[in-house]
């Protein structure tokens, strides 16, 4: 087995994403992964009948937020993204809806109908927006892409200062830094209906609006702007295949099924790894100069390194590394027909939006379910987010057929329903997200009556599967870690696991591309910072294809993605 | 990376034949395009992994491994390919407590048939015996060479003494070779049937060529570590390292030609790409009526495939993911540890009867099973603890197969039952005939070889004269997949031949 220049241990999209930027850069790469395929929180699959594929993980895609969409040029290897033009939605329980588009109208004029009070805050949040597009666009990118620094954040916190000035707020840009998401939301918005929307969105992002310290991400929401909601052409797994592809092509070399039992460490320097008894090559080492762990905290420290390594004081403070922020259940459905939402009526701009949220006409019934699953109770009422894919990839189910992945939050380890005492993380192995998708089947037929007869087959994944798909996914935590304020920003994973970078860690030669800033998710921010730092160590990094920047991609290109494929033409404008 | 249309060859289809078609054309330095219609590549080598299970849902274990030019060729194992071979391969529990054991070494197989007749167990030693140079002088290179018609193939057979043996026997049906052998005892034969039997071989065919490749391949077999689409994503990582394209998740709906030669393909969003030379993986149906018009196609061509059959015996799959595992009854432990168990035949006749009633449609549910359990050798296949299973029956075709997939699942837990304890379900998945066909859509009516195999469609036949060694009439258009000899099942063979004639016609060969 040869030796290469960097070991990649987890080849799911961050990993993956690294693995490319240096590979493409010069050097020899090999990826570790534990499963058969990479990307476990990227995957589609054919859960039952033949032609209709769930994205079980990742649905809401963003990579064309990332300078790896050009960098890497995924579309020329297969990265083809769809969308619709209504970008995102809010169901209300009589009827109505409110509705975010690509254009900025269309979104005003829904506001509009609920609260003009709120339509004008809205309109004066896009004024600060247009008159300050550059500065917000760098802001942004830099937050996503790029280390978390003091200097950041008081760039944050000033054009959060001018923000909520024009907005004539007497709240300012430090006060927003201490803010819960909720208590931003109703600082800016005055109506029930208004409010949910970005207390709804803000789930969607795997940063508990709960949190303090949110505030700021969450103002971001409130202006309702644009943004990249895509499906990729087949499901979430084209973006795994088409990083697979890069780097392959470029001469990379990905290992399945070799679970990496330890990181060699030789004179306190990570050298190389050992794989598991169960991987292909049982027990093997091999050596490298640069490692990165793809996996999460613990798994990576506690496991791969070992107290031998990091030492006592280490082990206890990862062993408090949080996992237990709320998680999904996931609701997945095939069906006979494209759901026609009771709200279509009020407005049918909903039918031409395939993500979105219901089951709550306020922030203040958000909050509470949010407050129930960060305290291990089931939210009494249900609520849920709702992507019906094949409106924007009629190729995710046969001819007709429909698609349509849905989730709860959840307390991964639940001690309590309603009067009912649970198990805690053993309650999933006892027919409880059965129960849950029951109540998902009942808030859809009263969304979009005649939904039930439309069922071809439902599926359910819960905390427990997630975990046994990826147990480095410890909970099955799908953001590598909760994003509570000890764990975000500057801090994360947890201070001083990081040292000189969001991804060198204290370990010479070793690297984290999962736990660090931001947090796991589509855009490959964690591993394009990882692969950053790595490229600078070693003197690689000025590449002339390496200077795509944050956002640039989806600005240029946002008007040729397809929009609205499955919408049937009844619906469309 | 390239989004140009222009390439030297293209390939329709990225099931194992047509991978590797694309990665030996690409490996020999040829441009080459790879279209698959699905998400996901692979086709017929497919493994579902979700919730920590790996479920291998069409092909399980493999008969050719290591024996295919391509592990070789392409360096599989550098690309991540290992294959497990279990030791105990074959094991038939019956209902008084008792087993045949089949392993790789034929002298355990005879101590076990010894138990039963001794007399069975010296034919078994002798018939192995005879079938290693019938394998390795001729059946199994054939395998990796294009076909010759079959007066030149038995008169090839006639020039020495072992090809003598096995012209003899390829004229005989699979009955007819365990009668030639002298097998007498009515499980012994059962279990000796049950080899070519499972894969929907008409036993009182003659086919007797086959018998020795049933058997003795089934002796080797191998799981490939981690799920059979494991090999299938080696292939694509030779394939997209040597610098071909894969376009999956786009449906080609026309080869285009002109005057009768070969420019490439459309899909089915209007988008054209160009080839000196395509090669076709679908099935003959596909290839020539759906994907040319009849004006492309010379008379006769059409003609053959008109008479293209399907198969008659399809494969019915209940899977399963199960806490803790599966109990045998059989006094023998090493039923518990066999590659695959057939359970539900107690004699010859039972099998015999048993395939009469499949073949008119007159079983009321499952009679015979056989399992296999790829997460007793391999700990990737399941989370601890766990298990995976597959019980497979031969079923016939009918289109409303899926309103009783529950029902003949249920039942097929029940017949394992009978054969001993399963414990927690928590996974379980049905495929049936409907599934295959609508899931691979070149297996029309289920057919997982792309077509019956009789004699009419084997050999220099298959899938008919006109295209016997991939060349077909029109000028740049090849076959490779199951319905080119050799055949279904995962041989490495079809795409392998298919890569070598098309790489000759492009002027650069794929072997050197």
């Amino acid at each position: 087995m040869k030796n290469y220049d960097v070991i990649i241990i987890g080849g799911g999209i961050n990993g993956l994403t690294t693995a490319c930027y240096l590979q493409k850069s010069g050097l020899s790469v090999g990826v570790f992964e534990a499963r058969g395929q990479c990307g476990a929180h990227c995957d589609t699959i054919e859960l039952g009948r033949p032609g209709y594929l769930y994205n079980t993980h990742a649905n809401w895609l963003v990579p064309a937020m990332s300078p790896a969409m050009a960098d890497l040029d995924l579309e020329g290897y297969g990265l083809d993204l769809r969308g619709t033009d209504v970008i995102f939605a809010l169901n209300y329980s009589d009827g109505t809806n409110t509705v975010q588009s690509l254009d900025p109208s269309v979104t005003m004029a829904s506001v509009a109908r609920h609260s003009e009070k709120d339509a004008a805050t809205l309109a004066k949040m896009l004024e600060y927006g247009m008159a300050n597009m550059e500065d917000a666009i760098e802001i942004n990118g830099l937050l996503q892409f790029s280390r978390p620094t003091m200097a950041l954040a008081e760039r944050v916190a000033k054009f959060n200062d001018g923000l909520l000035k024009h907005l004539g707020l007497s709240i300012d840009g430090d006060d927003a830094m201490r803010m819960t998401g909720y208590e931003i939301v109703e600082a800016v918005f005055e109506s029930d209906k208004i409010r949910a929307f970005p207390g709804a969105l803000g789930e969607y992002t795997g940063q508990w609006p709960l949190n303090r310290r949110v505030g700021p991400t969450v103002l971001g929401l409130c202006s309702m702007s644009p943004m990249a909601v895509h499906t990729a052409k087949g499901g979430s797994h084209a973006l795994n295949h088409s990083l697979v592809r890069c780097f392959v092509a470029h001469g990379g070399e990905i290992w399945t099924t070799c679970p990496v039992s330890k990181i060699l460490v030789e004179n306190g320097k990570a050298v190389g790894i050992k794989l598991s008894d169960h991987a292909l090559m049982p027990g093997e080492e091999i050596r490298a100069k640069t490692i990165v762990s793809n996996l999460t905290l613990v798994p990576t420290f506690r496991d791969l390194l070992g107290e031998a390594v990091i030492g006592p004081e280490w082990m206890r403070r990862i062993k408090y590394f949080n996992y237990d922020d709320p998680q999904l259940v996931n609701v997945y459905y095939a069906l006979k027909d494209a759901p026609v939402f009771k709200s279509a009526e009020y407005d049918p701009a909903i039918q031409r939006c395939w993500v979105g949220y219901f089951g709550t006409d306020s922030l203040e019934q958000i909050r509470l379910a949010q407050t129930q699953a960060m305290t291990g109770v089931v939210p009494t009422k249900t609520m849920g987010g709702w992507s019906v894919t094949t409106l924007a990839d009629p190729a995710q189910a046969p001819a007709g057929g429909h698609i349509i992945n849905s989730w709860i939050t959840v307390p991964p380890n639940p001690r309590r329903w309603g009067n009912k005492t649970l198990n805690g993380w053993n309650t999933w192995k006892e027919g409880l997200a059965e129960a849950l998708g029951d109540s998902m089947d009942n808030l859809f037929e009263e969304m979009v009556p005649g939904f039930k007869a439309s069922i071809i087959e439902r599926h359910t994944m819960h905390p427990l599967n997630a975990e046994n798909s990826n147990p480095s996914a410890i909970r099955g935590n799908m953001i590598g870690g909760s994003a509570i304020p000890e764990q975000a920003g500057e801090n994360r994973p947890l201070p001083g696991v990081c040292v000189n970078g969001a991804a060198r860690s204290f370990i010479p030669g070793l690297y984290l591309s999962n736990s660090i800033h931001p947090f796991g998710a589509t855009h490959l921010a964690s591993g394009y910072i990882a692969a950053g730092e790595i490229a600078e160590d070693l003197g690689c990094r000025d590449q002339s294809w390496w200077d795509s920047k944050p956002f640039d991609w989806f600005f240029s290109n946002m008007g040729r993605i397809p929009m609205n494929l499955g919408v049937a033409d009844k619906w469309k404008v | 990376m390239s989004t140009d249309n222009k390439y030297d060859a293209i390939v329709i289809g990225a099931g194992p034949n047509g991978l590797l078609s694309a990665a030996y054309l690409a490996k020999a330095g040829h441009k080459v395009a790879l279209f698959e219609r699905r998400h996901e590549t692979g086709g017929g080598l497919n493994t579902d992994e979700y919730y920590g299970f790996r479920f291998n849902l069409h092909a399980i274990y493999h008969l050719m491994a290591e024996k295919m030019p391509a592990w070789k060729d392409l360096d599989l194992a550098s690309l991540g390919v290992r294959y497990i071979y279990p030791q105990v391969v074959a094991a038939f529990p019956f209902k008084d407590g008792s087993s045949l054991i089949f392993t790789r070494d034929p002298q355990e197989t005879a101590e076990s048939i010894a138990q039963f007749s001794k007399a069975d167990a010296a034919a078994y030693l002798h018939m192995w015996e005879e079938f290693q140079p019938m394998l390795d002088d001729y059946l199994i290179p054939m395998t990796y060479e294009l076909p010759k018609p079959a007066l030149d193939q038995l008169s090839e057979f006639g020039e020495t003494e072992v090809g003598a043996k096995l012209a003899e026997i390829s004229e005989m049906s699979c009955l007819e070779v365990i009668d030639h052998y002298g097998f007498q005892h009515p499980r012994v034969r059962m279990a000796l049937l049950s080899f070519p039997a499972i894969w929907g071989i008409h036993l009182a065919d003659p086919l007797g060529f086959l018998y020795p490749l049933y058997l003795c391949r089934m002796m080797d077999a191998a799981f490939v570590k981690g799920g059979s689409h494991r090999l299938s994503s080696a292939i694509y990582r030779s394939f997209v390292r040597s610098g071909g394209q894969v376009i999956d998740e786009n449906e080609v709906t026309k080869i285009l030609t002109e005057n009768n030669r070969v420019q490439g393909v459309q899909l089915q969003d209007g988008r054209k790409f160009f080839a000196d030379a395509v090669i076709s993986t679908l099935n003959p149906v596909q290839t020539f009526k759906h994907l040319l018009t009849k004006e492309e196609v010379p008379f006769a061509l059409s003609q053959c495939v008109d008479t293209w059959q399907w198969e008659e015996r399809s494969l019915f799959g209940l899977h399963l993911g199960i806490e803790g595992g599966v109990t045998y009854s059989a006094k023998n432990p090493r039923v518990s540890q066999a590659m695959t168990v057939f359970i539900g035949m107690e004699t010859e006749d039972d099998l015999l009867d048993h395939l009469d009633r499949v073949d008119s449609k007159s079983t009321k549910g499952p009679e015979w099973l056989h399992i296999a359990q790829p997460s007793l050798f391999d700990s990737t296949m399941a989370p601890p603890g766990h298990h995976t299973l597959r019980a497979e029956a031969v079923v016939a075709y009918d289109p409303d197969w899926r309103a009783r997939s529950k029902s003949f699942g249920d039942a097929c837990l029940d017949l394992i039952r009978e054969y001993g304890t399963v414990d927690n379900i928590v996974l379980r998945r049905e495929v049936s005939p409907v599934d295959i066909e609508q899931k691979l859509t070149t297996m029309t009516k289920g057919s997982y070889k792309h077509g019956a195999y009789s004699t009419l469609q084997l050999g220099y036949l298959r899938p008919n004269d006109l295209c016997s060694c991939s060349e077909t009439p029109i000028d740049g258009l090849f076959v490779g997949g199951a319905s080119m000899y050799p055949g279904g099942m995962i041989l490495g063979g079809s795409g392998y031949l298919a890569a070598q004639v098309a790489g000759e016609y492009l002027g650069e060969p794929v072997k050197k």
